[in-house]
C-alpha cells in the first residue's frame, strides 16, 4: 500500500504539475497585434477631425517620463459615421524590450475646429491601453472621460499626398482620363516596411498611417499624413477612392499603388508639373513616391497615373457595424 | 487450724484422687502427712514451730485452694497452687498432685518435672516403678513433642522462608512487571524511531523539492521580467525559457509529491510502530490515505494519541 502510494506521489505531477506557482501557461510570445478600435455613438464628433496616434514611450524614459514615440497615425477628415470599426492589421509592433511600455492608442476629436490638437476639452481626447493583452476590447464608447495627450515624437517626414489638377478637373491642357468626384471620398493607407532590430528579427511590414478624406474637394491640393515615416525605411502607400461610401475598397473603385524605395542616391521630388509628374495622357505610367527637398516622402496622385482596379492589399482597413 | 478440718480436707482430696489412679492414695497420704507435722512442730524450737506452722498453714491453704481448682478443672491454676503449697511445706506429696494437675491441664513438661521432682525423693512408694515408668513415657512423649514441636518450628521457619521468598519473588514480579509497564508507557510514548527515519528522508526530499521549486519559481521571475503582461517580448525564446521553468518546476513537482509521500509515510511507521507496542487494538486507529485524480493528488492521515 505504501508503495501504492508513492507511486501515485511520484506520477502525479507527471499528469497535472502541482507547481501552478511557476506555471509558465500563461505566458505566450509577444506577435504584436492589430490596431483595433470600434468608436461607437461618436456622433458629437461627426464632421470633425478625428487623429488616433499608435504612440510608445521613449525607450530608456523613466519612471514618470511622458516623452512618447509615434508609431503610427491615422486620420479621419473628417469623420462621418458615428460607428466605425478600425482594424489595421499588425499595425502594434510586438514588445521588445522588456523594460519599454506597451504601445497605447492615443486619439483625438478636433472638437473646436482649430486643426490641431488642443488639451480638453477644448478637443475631446482618449487613451486606450493594453492594446494586444488577450482580453482587450476594442470597443471604445464615447464618454466625457478626457485625459491630456502628449504630443508624440515623430520619425522625422511626413507622407504628402499632392492632388494633381487632373484629379478632380476636366479642363485640361490635354483630354485626359475620367477625373474623379469631387465629392468622392478617398482612402490613404500607409504601410512600412522594417527591418529588424533585433537579432533573430525578421522584416516585416507594418501598417504605419491612414488618412481617411470625407470629400476629394475638402483638401483640393492633397493631405498629408504627418510625422510617422523615416525616409531610411521603403513604404508602400495605397490609395482608392471610396465612391460608394462605405469605407472600404469595392472592385470597380479607382485605386493606386505608390512605392517609396530607400536610397542614398534616390532621385529627388520633381516640381509638380502636370507635363512631368501628373501626366497627361491617359494612363500614364505610374511614379514613384519620392523625397522630397523638405525631406518629406510626397506621392502625386494623378488620374493619368496607371490605376489598380481590384488589387488592393492588406484587405479593408475599416467597416461600418450593421444597423447604425 | 484444727485437724479435724485438715482431716476433713485430706478425706475430700482423698476422695477425688481416688477417681484419678493409682496417685489418690499418695494424695491422701500427703494430706494425712501434714497433720502429724503440724502436731509435731514442736520438734524444732518454739521459733522454728512458729514459722513452720505458719508456712504449713499456708501451704494448707495453697493445698485447699488447690483442690477447690482441681475440682473446678481450672487444673493449672491448681497445679501452681500445689507447687505452692510444696514449696512452702516441702512436703513431696504435694509435687504428685502438681504432677497430676500439670498432666490434666496437658502441660506435659510441668508434669514431667514435678513426677521427676516427685519420684527423686521416695523411691520407695508401691506405684513408683509404675510412676517411673509412666515418667520414661512422658519424657519420651515430651521429646518426641519437642521434636515434633522442633521440627514443626523448622517446617514454620522453612515455610516462613518460603513464604518470605515467594514474598519477595512476587514484589519482585511486580517490580519487574511495573517496570515493564513503565518501559512499555515510556516505548508508547516515544515514536518508531523508523518513522523518524523516513519521515527525516522525506523532509529532505521535501528540501530539496523547495529548492528545486525556488530555482523554478526564480525562472519563472526572469520568464516574467521579459514578459510583462505574460507577452514576451520579441526576439524572446518563449519555448526554450519555458523548459528552463519547466525542469526545475517537474523536479519540484516530483520531490515534493515523493518528499511529502514519504513524510506521510514516515508518520504513519511513527504511530503505527508505537501502537503496535502498545495495544494491538490500535493499528486500527491509524489509517493513511492517498487520492490522485485528474486535477492533482491528496493525501490524508488520521491517527488517535
Amino acid at each position: 500500500m505504501r508503495f501504492t502510494l508513492l507511486l501515485c506521489a511520484l506520477l502525479a505531477p507527471l499528469g497535472s504539475g502541482c507547481f501552478v506557482i511557476a506555471s509558465t501557461d500563461d505566458f505566450v510570445q509577444d506577435e504584436g497585434c492589430d490596431l483595433e478600435l470600434d468608436l461607437r455613438q461618436f456622433n458629437p464628433h461627426l464632421n470633425q477631425e478625428v487623429q488616433i496616434r499608435l504612440t510608445q514611450l521613449d525607450p530608456g524614459a523613466g519612471a514618470g517620463a511622458t516623452e512618447t514615440e509615434l508609431l503610427a497615425v491615422g486620420i479621419f477628415d473628417p469623420l462621418t459615421n458615428p460607428n466605425v470599426d478600425i482594424t489595421l492589421p499588425g499595425a502594434v509592433p510586438a514588445l521588445e524590450d522588456p523594460e519599454r511600455e506597451r504601445p497605447q492608442l492615443d486619439f483625438f476629436a478636433d472638437f473646436n475646429g482649430d486643426g490641431v490638437y488642443s488639451d480638453p476639452p477644448q478637443d475631446h481626447t482618449w487613451t486606450v491601453e493594453g492594446l494586444c493583452l488577450p482580453d482587450h476590447d476594442p470597443t471604445f464608447v464615447h464618454n466625457f472621460n478626457f485625459v491630456n495627450l502628449v504630443t508624440p515624437r515623430g520619425r522625422g517626414s511626413h507622407l504628402i499626398v499632392d492632388f494633381c489638377p487632373n484629379l478632380v478637373n476636366e479642363d485640361r491642357i490635354e483630354r485626359g482620363p475620367d477625373p474623379l468626384d469631387p465629392e468622392v471620398p478617398l482612402e490613404v493607407r500607409a504601410t512600412g516596411t522594417f527591418l529588424p532590430t533585433i537579432d533573430g528579427g525578421v522584416e516585416e511590414e507594418r501598417p504605419v498611417g491612414f488618412y481617411r478624406l470625407g470629400q476629394l474637394m475638402r483638401r483640393p491640393d492633397g493631405v498629408r499624413i504627418p510625422s510617422v515615416f523615416d525616409s531610411g525605411f521603403n513604404y508602400q502607400f495605397q490609395i482608392y477612392a471610396d465612391q460608394n461610401d462605405n469605407y472600404q475598397f469595392d472592385d470597380g473603385e479607382p485605386a493606386w499603388t505608390y512605392s517609396y524605395v530607400f536610397s542614398a542616391t534616390a532621385e529627388r521630388c520633381a516640381p509638380l508639373t502636370e507635363a512631368s509628374t501628373c501626366g497627361l495622357a491617359a494612363f500614364s505610367a505610374e511614379v514613384p513616391a519620392c523625397l522630397g527637398e523638405d525631406n518629406n516622402i510626397h506621392v502625386r496622385l494623378s488620374r493619368a497615373h496607371l490605376i489598380n482596379f481590384g488589387n488592393l492589399s492588406g484587405g479593408d482597413w475599416f467597416s461600418i457595424p450593421e444597423g447604425t | 487450724m484444727t485437724w479435724s478440718s485438715g482431716i476433713g480436707c485430706g478425706v475430700s482430696l482423698a476422695l477425688l484422687l481416688c477417681l484419678g489412679g493409682p496417685s489418690l492414695a499418695s494424695a491422701q497420704e500427703e494430706a494425712e502427712e501434714m497433720a502429724p507435722q503440724g502436731e509435731d512442730g514442736e520438734e524444732s524450737g518454739a521459733s522454728a514451730m512458729r514459722t513452720e506452722g505458719l508456712d504449713d498453714e499456708q501451704a494448707r491453704a495453697r493445698f485447699r485452694v488447690g483442690q477447690a481448682l482441681y475440682m473446678a478443672g481450672r487444673f493449672l491454676e491448681a497445679a501452681e497452687e500445689f507447687e505452692s503449697a510444696y514449696r512452702l511445706s516441702g512436703r513431696r506429696s504435694l509435687l504428685f498432685n502438681a504432677y497430676l494437675s500439670f498432666r490434666d491441664a496437658g502441660e506435659l513438661e510441668d508434669a514431667v518435672r514435678t513426677l521427676e521432682l516427685y519420684l527423686e525423693g521416695d523411691t520407695d512408694t508401691e506405684d513408683a516403678a509404675t510412676l517411673r515408668q509412666r515418667l520414661e513415657a512422658m519424657k519420651r512423649t515430651l521429646a518426641e513433642n519437642r521434636a515434633q514441636a522442633a521440627e514443626a518450628e523448622a517446617e514454620r521457619e522453612r515455610l516462613d522462608a518460603q513464604r518470605a521468598e515467594a514474598e519477595r519473588q512476587r514484589e519482585e514480579a511486580e517490580r519487574r512487571a511495573a517496570e515493564e509497564r513503565q518501559r512499555a508507557i515510556e516505548a508508547s510514548q516515544s515514536l518508531n524511531p523508523v518513522g523518524w527515519v523516513v519521515g527525516g528522508a522525506g523532509v529532505a526530499i521535501m528540501a530539496g523539492g523547495l529548492v528545486a521549486g525556488v530555482l523554478a519559481l526564480n525562472a519563472r521571475n526572469d520568464l516574467e521580467a521579459s514578459c510583462p503582461d505574460d507577452l514576451c517580448v520579441a526576439g524572446f525564446d518563449l519555448a526554450e525559457e519555458e523548459k528552463s521553468v519547466q525542469r526545475p518546476r517537474l523536479a519540484a513537482d516530483i520531490l515534493l509529491f515523493a518528499g511529502g509521500a514519504t513524510v506521510v509515510a514516515g508518520v504513519i511507521l511513527l504511530f503505527t510502530g508505537r501502537s503496535i507496542d502498545v495495544d494491538e487494538d490500535a493499528e486500527a486507529r491509524t489509517t493513511g490515505g492517498f487520492m490522485c485524480g485528474p486535477s492533482g493528488c491528496s493525501g490524508s492521515l488520521r491517527t488517535s494519541f
